[in-house]
């Protein structure tokens, strides 16, 4: 895609239409286009994950994905995160039960890097855990974070619900 | 009488005299400021009391909280305080954070300091008019540091203001009933006359008692606590959990430009040269600024401004002025180093006659026993980097941003913008982690970078720091080392203790060991590199972290060159059923302290004092295959007497333990000819999920009011990770961090 085509995706359900650089990440379109700011600026390399994202059902660090490889595409962002049944979803009851944050701002890309873990592994262990969630906290949330994963995969189990 | 005990006696104090404290507090919500307090919250139909509670007539509750709230709990912790002393329901209380204004000013803060006698900490000194050195000035701070605003504000601030308007409330209601005021009570938010079945919505009271009196002296409640010791849910959790809390980084604003920045990569050069065409031509960029000592790119977006700031070769000059030396790691440990042989060492605390002590034992057969320590350089590494938007129009300046002293900034910026203080609005906001790095000193220059971009500029700009920006420019915990010696006797007790340590102009009471040595001799000397344009500032826990790594891995030496266990010989050390014995037995049985562990896994101890808080620390730790730390179990007991809510003040031992451990294995800044040379995560390695244990953490309890919690956990984590890994693997390594180190022994 040439750096001026219109760049179409749909997030959170939404159509949306860009005329931004296709080589812009797509982390600024979220935030500074679309004005979602949930999702957070950390690093700029891919390596602490507060921009975590789904790209099509997975998560990806919205800084080091140009927002021309989501043509077409969809995105989730935190702003979207829901149970099918349209309430909050497993995770955001389990972080709640567990008052997981501290001061909360990597909590967005671990919300969605858990949620996309849960998509692939309902039942994940503990080295599988440690192996999705590469998310950087300097509050020290590790590990509530890890015990609210295995409670929301609990609870899913039990409502027979996929996250 | 030392500053530990002082501290104590803040809370023994409080515990049988609240009036004495009534009556500073009362002082501290005068009606000046009640009144200015009013006009600022706004709704005329209110009642406020002093400054920092208001009573609406829907019954609702609203405290105005002079801390910024940063995941601590402090606005939850300090609404239960409030409502149990005011006898009102959970779900009529709502909390904000208090106007940046001196009617909201946190007093009772530097109270706490005050009642001590204790000196105000050099991390709180030296920012723009606002030094602490007169006591007037005491009150113009509104500061989150120091874990200070549950036990300082909350417990000799609020919860006395919270009695004195339940007093005026049931005196309001005497008046209205004409009956007697002692038998008159409160529950859930109205006020009550059992033997008459009457009752009154506290709101219909607010208004007289508001008016007719605001006792100074108010009896505090001894007990029947209904919040104080559980755990509401935490009012700000929600708002993270769906990405709709606006922290300083998210501010929307009409007309809103972007800023990138990159400062002199060495603190104190100027900028000589930029060209800036090819800035300039990046779609999107607007504007190139030249600041004296950086180049900042605006653009109608952050990612055009930082591709323009990439685009630029800024060229920098050497550092100038008197003793300005682009110092390196290697030349600064080596002044350290000097300097702790020097004649320049001066006496922190004496006790008994060291030489000789030392002398009698070496000629008992004694043991002498010498160990140097050191700490690396720190960043605070905060999730957010920084990130302010500011608005300069004509004579104002409206600023948006996330700071540790919101009070103390405003007054900052108006200086930095050369406008009144009311010219000046600071929207302060919530922070994605601070640890100190928004504390005034560290803020100030980030402050006045703003302005002058703000300036500059004709519509709203927000200046955020790409993370490489936030590396090289932090305000570092600084690299520091102390030298120990100790003779034993030969049943294995220390008969003398010597102790120099590296001092950062830093006053504190961290470097005094609780063990009884009758002999002591612990001197400082100042760091030489302090005119070096070294950049430092405090780190969580400031003075404690690394005081604690020199004298808790020293103990620990001590006791395995006496063949004793090392808990044990603590505890032998102690004076039985102190504060710090009780911890450490409890800590022996938490842990099941000398179990048997998996080969090659080692169990370590510490024990720390600090914030009037005492934690002790158990860890069980390996090497992995690449000679890479690795903890297996954390068992924490604290004391810091009585716990307003359980499981916050368990979330801050548990994060404080994550980030001493991420800091002891891995963390490390250095400078070469000045410059930092960390930009980035992949180059300062913090800790992981999986690199994490589970945490058991274990309170003391009681109904005193003693310490904080926001860090007095940190300190004890690098030595009891140490100690536990010299367990392991009968290697003892006394610099940190510890990957580094056992990778190179």
């Amino acid at each position: 895609m040439g750096k001026d085509q219109t760049l179409k995706l749909k997030v959170n359900g939404r159509d949306v239409v860009s005329n931004s650089s296709g080589a812009m990440p797509l982390l600024w379109l979220i935030r500074e286009e679309l004005l979602l700011t949930g999702t957070k600026y950390g690093c700029g390399i891919g390596a602490c994950g507060a921009c975590t994202v789904h790209l099509d059902g997975v998560a990806v660090r919205s800084c080091v994905t140009p927002s021309a490889s989501a043509q077409g595409r969809e995105v989730l962002t935190i702003e979207g995160l829901r149970s099918p049944s349209g309430g909050p979803h497993a995770l955001q009851k389990a972080w709640q039960t567990a008052q997981v944050p501290q001061c909360g701002y990597c909590q967005s890309g671990m919300l969605m890097a858990a949620a996309s873990l849960l998509a692939e592994h309902p039942q994940p262990t503990d080295s599988q855990i440690g192996a999705a969630i590469t998310n950087l906290c300097r509050c020290g949330t590790y590990p509530r974070v890890r015990s609210a994963i295995h409670a929301a995969a609990s609870a899913l189990k039990t409502a027979g619900e996929q996250a | 009488m030392n500053l530990r005990r002082r501290l104590v006696l803040v809370g023994g104090a409080l515990a049988g005299g609240g009036a004495l404290f009534g009556g500073v507090v009362a002082a501290f919500a005068s009606k000046v400021e009640a009144r200015s307090a009013n006009a600022l919250t706004g709704n005329p139909d209110d009642h406020g009391f002093g400054s920092w509670l208001r009573l609406s007539n829907e019954g609702l509750c609203t405290v105005f909280v002079p801390h910024i709230d940063m995941g601590q709990g402090t606005h939850t912790a300090l609404a239960q305080i409030v409502a149990d002393e005011l006898d009102l329901e959970w779900a009529q209380m709502r909390v904000l954070l208090a106007p940046i204004d001196h009617a909201f000013a946190n007093g009772a803060l530097a109270q706490g300091w005050l009642a001590g006698d204790i000196p105000i900490p050099a991390w709180l000194q030296g920012s723009s008019g606002f030094v602490f050195k007169r006591i007037a000035r005491l009150r113009d701070v509104q500061i989150s540091g120091g874990s200070t605003a549950v036990r300082f504000t909350g417990q000799l601030g609020l919860r006395v203001v919270a009695a004195s308007a339940r007093l005026s409330l049931v005196q309001a209601a005497a008046r209205l009933w004409g009956l007697p005021a002692e038998e008159i009570g409160t529950a859930s938010g109205c006020v009550v006359h059992t033997p008459t079945r009457r009752s009154a919505k506290y709101a219909d009271l607010a208004g007289d008692a508001a008016e007719n009196g605001f006792s100074g002296h108010p009896r505090l409640k001894t007990g029947g606590f209904r919040l104080v010791g559980t755990s509401p849910p935490r009012l700000d959790i929600p708002a993270k959990l769906d990405g709709s809390l606006r922290y300083g980084t998210d501010i929307q604003l009409p007309n809103l430009r972007m800023a990138s920045v990159t400062a002199a990569p060495v603190r104190g050069a100027r900028l000589l040269h930029v060209d800036e065409a090819p800035a300039l031509a990046v779609a999107g960029v607007e504007k190139v600024i030249r600041l004296p000592d950086a180049v900042a790119v605006v653009a109608s977006g952050w990612w055009a401004a930082s591709q323009g700031l990439g685009a630029l070769k800024p060229s920098f000059g050497p550092v100038e002025g008197e003793g300005a030396v682009a110092v390196s790691t290697e030349a600064l440990i080596h002044a350290q180093d000097e300097a702790m042989t020097s004649a320049r060492r001066r006496t922190d605390r004496s006790q008994g006659d060291v030489d000789e002590a030392e002398a009698a034992a070496l000629a008992s057969g004694g043991l002498l026993v010498k160990a140097a320590y050191r700490v690396q350089m720190l960043h605070h590494a905060t999730m957010e980097p920084m990130a302010m938007t500011a608005h300069w129009q004509a004579d104002r300046l409206e600023v948006w941003a996330g700071v540790q002293d919101p009070l103390n900034a405003r007054a900052a910026l108006a200086k930095a913008a050369q406008l009144p203080f009311n010219a000046v609005t600071l929207h302060a906001l919530p922070i994605g982690g601070a640890f100190g790095r928004r504390l005034p000193r560290s803020m100030e220059p980030a402050l006045r970078q703003l302005v002058a971009v703000a300036r500059a500029c004709d519509h709203p700009v927000k200046l955020l720091w790409s993370r490489e920006e936030d590396f090289t420019q932090g305000t570092y915990r600084p690299a520091l080392g102390a030298r120990l010696q100790a003779v034993l006797q030969p049943d294995g007790t220390p008969a003398s203790w010597r102790h120099v340590y590296v001092r950062k102009n830093t006053e504190s009471d961290a470097a005094h060991v609780p063990y009884n040595i009758a002999a002591q001799d612990v001197q400082w000397v100042d760091d030489p590199a302090e005119s070096w344009n070294v950049p430092s500032g405090a780190w969580r826990a400031v003075t404690h972290v690394q005081q604690t790594w020199y004298t808790e891995c020293f103990i620990d030496e001590l006791a395995h060159a006496a063949r004793q266990d090392p808990l044990g010989y603590r505890l032998n050390l102690l004076r039985p059923k102190s504060r710090e014995a009780l911890v450490l037995m409890k800590l022996r049985e938490a842990a099941a302290w000398g179990q048997a562990l998996a080969p090659g896994v080692g169990q370590g101890v510490a024990l720390a004092h600090g914030m009037g808080s005492l934690v002790a620390l158990c860890l069980h730790a390996q090497l992995d295959g690449q000679r890479r730390p690795q903890v297996t179990r954390a068992v924490a007991v604290v004391d810091c007497g009585l716990v307003v809510h359980p499981d916050t003040a368990r979330q801050q031992v548990e994060g404080s333990i994550v980030m001493g451990l991420s800091a002891a294995i891995g963390e490390q800044i250095t400078l070469r000819d000045g410059a930092v040379q960390q930009r980035n995560f992949t180059d300062y390695p913090i800790l992981r999920l999986s690199d994490v244990p589970a945490i058991e953490v274990h309170f003391m309890g009681g109904e005193r009011v003693l310490g904080g919690l926001g860090e007095p956990a940190l300190p004890p984590v690098a030595p009891a990770l140490a100690n536990a890994l010299f367990a392991a693997t009968g290697q003892r390594i006394r610099q940190l961090p510890l990957s580094s180190a056992y990778a190179a022994a």
